[in-house]
């Protein structure tokens, strides 16, 4: 029993003492204006209004806040909104991330590590140095937006309003150790040969249904690989912004998790780019693979693409805990034309597709009688192509224009008959 | 609601002939991507018809998707929604699932879900043959399918969306599921204010009243100040629920006293769904009429919504008063054991949520009226859990749009001339 007391005074007393130097912590704030990741900004200006971005990698926001948010997920984007006009501004910090951490929720996660005094004195900092929302005329404003960690470039979108409509601005910030794959691409000079055609966005579709390929293909450019199902047309600003509204990642060339998708060719090339998105409550991610088309619509770009879920685990679990999907009749990925509903709704569900039509594309076939991949992939799909075309301004559903015959009669449209 | 009623031609027989029919005929009989037709779950059919489109739906309970899918799908956070959508008129048009939960599961996936923790061997085609596995819905044709949302507690509150070429026909549909009640269903919104007591106001009236409405929430007994009411509505409670949850929020249930304990308990046997119980605040004597959350990143990180009907009424339609809390942590208190930590910032709060239903198409204009009273940074007032909250003492008011409107349509008012007030740069 008594043995017993004194581990037990011990262990309080070693765990209060250790407590004690956890919470005694002061806080030493820092001023945002002389962190050396400001000298990192990238300026856009729209009419009279001026932003500035940065975006301090995981070692600078550490120093800066006192605390390790990166480790925590938290990503803060630094900015400078001047206004030079005769209005008012609002700045939205949604729009830069709808889930964003405020400023006093990440002060308060980290509260323990600093005493009492010093989460007053750290709170205080995270309030002072927050971006306000308001910008009044001729003046600025700077100060910190906690968003949600993005590996890769730092992308995000910034909207202002004013009383006489929105200003909607794009940021690409580069981040130390990571090249987003579309930057290796001269797309340029993609088609310097072949050059690239003119085309009314009308006349994209005879265009796709006869010139384009069903599938991408290996390497070689013998075997097909996976069906094309998805066509994105518009401005290269327009094409980016709407992707970042729809939450879509960048990823890198070596990003082994798309090593996969990298096998796939059009016109002797693998992807330009590679999108994936993450989704909560599940373990499948979308991916989106795209190329740059020799054709051009109403001026615009023309991106050739294909959409698919694939699963974010390992394979070696996967395999085990999950016999079945292996095949075409349970695998999560086979199911191709899902995945093009899902990336057809994030553009419609975040004010970005300004036109949508549905072309011929690969041709049908069923979970019972599979195509398959070069890579072995068994697919099934009711064969058609989905195009989008993405505004850069804000677009609300009901404005979304069809464009192309709607009238399908295809097998399976799950009608009760 | 009114639109939404409940329809109870399909007898019990019926329905018991479905349940126990459907799930063992044999998988071989049915062909993936072949027209069917999806008989509903149960009786509890909620229709409700927007010019040319007429949308049915019902919500299986926990223990009715065992009898149709052969597992408790309720288990691997999946409620699924059987939605019949008619295309009445002429055109093709198309139903967006993600209206419903915008990380709703494909059939397939489902199926990959509950094989992943239930040893059954279920296959993806006995998922896909019952769901929503196409959104095109061709000129006068009727679908019927499951929609895999994920879990919500209690009442199932969702919007069917379906789009066509420029135009956007939009539902909001409660339908309860065994086991939970929410505040908006026990409050008789109709009689709440007897004719009488109504009042018709116009906008420099409007200001007026909001500005002389009380500045706080209370406790129970009247006695003391709680967080500050800085949110106003101006809309059918229909419209208003549509935009809430097109934002993502969802309808809770609320803790009374004495059911406290209850109510944990419940939420403990309740197995491993999303659940979280609100505290009763109150204002005119009574407690909120709605309570609604928003989970952001985590589930354990959310969003309040407390709101009350006031007695005005603008331009035809009801004003709302309510009050908004962003949890930033859990601590604990003598009153209620534990409690969410609120972000002290509640202007911040405030603003988010006039952001989040803009970014959801559904506010037409917004401004700002008094009423609150000014707490500044250092001077904070605290709420009833003793938390203290500083603001700039404005309220905001929201005009909820009757159709989709972007971002760049949305009016800005500056109300300082007729008596409301304005936060430079609003």
């Amino acid at each position: 029993m008594n043995n017993l007391r004194v581990v037990r005074t011990t262990i309080s007393i070693i765990a209060l003492t250790f407590l004690a130097a956890c919470a005694s912590k002061p806080y030493s704030p820092v001023d945002v204006s002389t962190s050396s990741f400001l000298q990192r900004t990238t300026t856009q200006e729209q009419g009279n209004i001026r932003v500035t971005a940065a975006v301090p990698s995981a070692a600078e926001a550490k120093a800066l806040t006192g605390v390790d948010v990166y480790q925590q997920g938290i990503q803060p984007v630094w900015l400078k909104v001047e206004n030079n006009g005769d209005q008012r501004v609002r700045v939205t910090p949604w729009s830069i991330d709808r889930n964003y951490f405020s400023p006093i929720e990440v002060a308060y996660m980290n509260r323990k590590k600093f005493s009492s005094q010093g989460y007053d004195d750290m709170q205080r900092w995270f309030y002072e140095n927050r971006l306000e929302r308001r910008v009044p005329p001729g003046e600025s404003r700077s100060g910190l937006v906690y968003t949600h960690l993005m590996p890769g470039t730092k992308g995000f979108n910034l909207d202002l309003f004013t009383a006489s409509g929105s200003l909607n601005f794009t940021f690409f910030v580069p981040m130390a150790g990571f090249t987003a794959d579309y930057k290796r691409v001269d797309f340029d000079n993609l088609y310097a040969d072949t050059g690239v055609r003119e085309l009314a966005v009308g006349e994209l579709q005879s265009v796709l249904e006869g010139e384009l390929p069903c599938c991408s293909t290996d390497a070689s450019g013998e075997k097909n690989g996976g069906p094309f199902n998805v066509v994105l047309v518009g401005s290269d600003v327009a094409v980016r912004r709407s992707l970042l509204r729809a939450n879509w990642n960048e990823t890198a060339a070596n990003d082994p998790s798309t090593a996969d998708a990298r096998l796939h060719h059009y016109r002797g090339r693998p992807p330009d780019t590679v999108f994936v998105q993450r989704r909560e409550d599940s373990d499948e991610r979308l991916e989106l693979r795209l190329w740059l088309a020799p054709w051009r619509g109403d001026d615009k770009r023309v991106w050739v693409g294909q959409a698919r879920f694939s699963n974010s685990k390992t394979r070696l679990f996967d395999m085990d805990s999950n016999f079945f999907a292996r095949f075409a009749r349970e695998n999560v990925g086979a199911d191709v034309d899902s995945a093009v509903n899902y990336v057809l709704q994030r553009f419609w569900y975040n004010q970005s597709l300004i036109k949508m039509g549905i072309v011929q594309g690969a041709g049908a076939s069923t979970p019972e009688k599979p195509h398959r991949s070069f890579t072995g992939a068994e697919y099934f799909t009711a064969g058609y192509l989905t195009v989008m075309l993405l505004s850069e301004e804000p677009v609300a559903m009901d404005e979304t224009e069809f464009i192309y015959s709607q009238e399908q009669k295809e097998p399976g449209d799950g009608s009760e008959q | 609601m009114n639109s939404s009623y409940r329809l109870s031609f399909a007898s019990i027989a019926l329905a018991l002939l479905f349940v126990f029919t459907a799930p063992i005929a044999p998988a071989q009989d049915r062909q993936v991507f072949q027209g069917r037709k999806i008989a509903p779950p149960n009786d509890r059919l909620h229709i409700q018809t927007e010019q040319v489109v007429r949308v049915t739906t019902a919500v299986p309970s926990a223990q009715e998707t065992v009898a149709i899918f052969g597992a408790n799908l309720y288990r691997d956070n999946i409620q699924p929604v059987w939605v019949r959508v008619e295309n009445l008129g002429d055109k093709l048009l198309f139903l967006t699932p993600m209206g419903l939960d915008d990380g709703y599961y494909t059939a397939r996936e489902a199926a990959q879900r509950i094989r992943r923790s239930d040893s059954e061997d279920l296959r993806s085609e006995e998922f896909e043959n019952r769901g929503i596995v196409r959104l095109q819905l061709p000129p006068h044709s009727v679908q019927s399918g499951y929609i895999f949302s994920r879990v919500d507690e209690g009442t199932k509150s969702f919007n069917v969306d379906v789009i066509g070429d420029s135009s956007h026909y939009m539902m909001t549909f409660f339908v309860p599921v065994p086991g939970l009640k929410l505040d908006h269903y026990e409050v008789d919104f109709k009689n709440l204010y007897p004719e009488s007591e109504q009042k018709q106001v116009d906008l420099a009236g409007l200001l007026d009243e909001l500005e002389s409405m009380p500045c706080c929430v209370r406790d129970e007994k009247g006695e003391t100040r709680g967080d500050p009411l800085n949110l106003v509505f101006v809309g059918e409670g229909k419209s208003m629920f549509y935009a809430l949850m097109r934002a993502g929020w969802d309808e809770t249930e609320t803790i009374y006293g004495g059911s406290l304990f209850k109510t944990a308990a419940s939420a403990l046997s309740g197995g491993t769904y999303r659940y979280s119980p609100v505290s009763a605040l109150y204002v005119f004597g009574r407690p909120q009429d709605i309570a609604m959350q928003r989970a952001r990143s985590s589930i354990h990180e959310r969003n309040h919504l407390r709101l009350w009907l006031t007695p005005l009424r603008h331009e035809g339609k009801p004003v709302w008063i309510g009050q908004i809390s962003r949890d930033i942590g859990v601590h604990f208190t003598w009153k209620t054991i534990t409690t969410h930590k609120i972000d002290p910032d509640v202007d911040e709060t405030r603003e988010f949520l006039v952001e989040d239903l803009a970014y959801a198409q559904s506010l037409s204009k917004f401004g700002y009226v008094g009423g609150v009273g000014a707490a500044p940074y250092d001077q904070p007032r605290g709420n009833l859990t003793g938390d203290p909250y500083f603001t700039d003492g404005k309220r905001v008011i929201m005009w909820m749009a009757d159709q989709s409107t972007n971002i760049s349509e949305i009016e800005a008012l500056d109300l300082s001339a007729i008596g409301g007030t304005v936060i430079p740069g609003q």
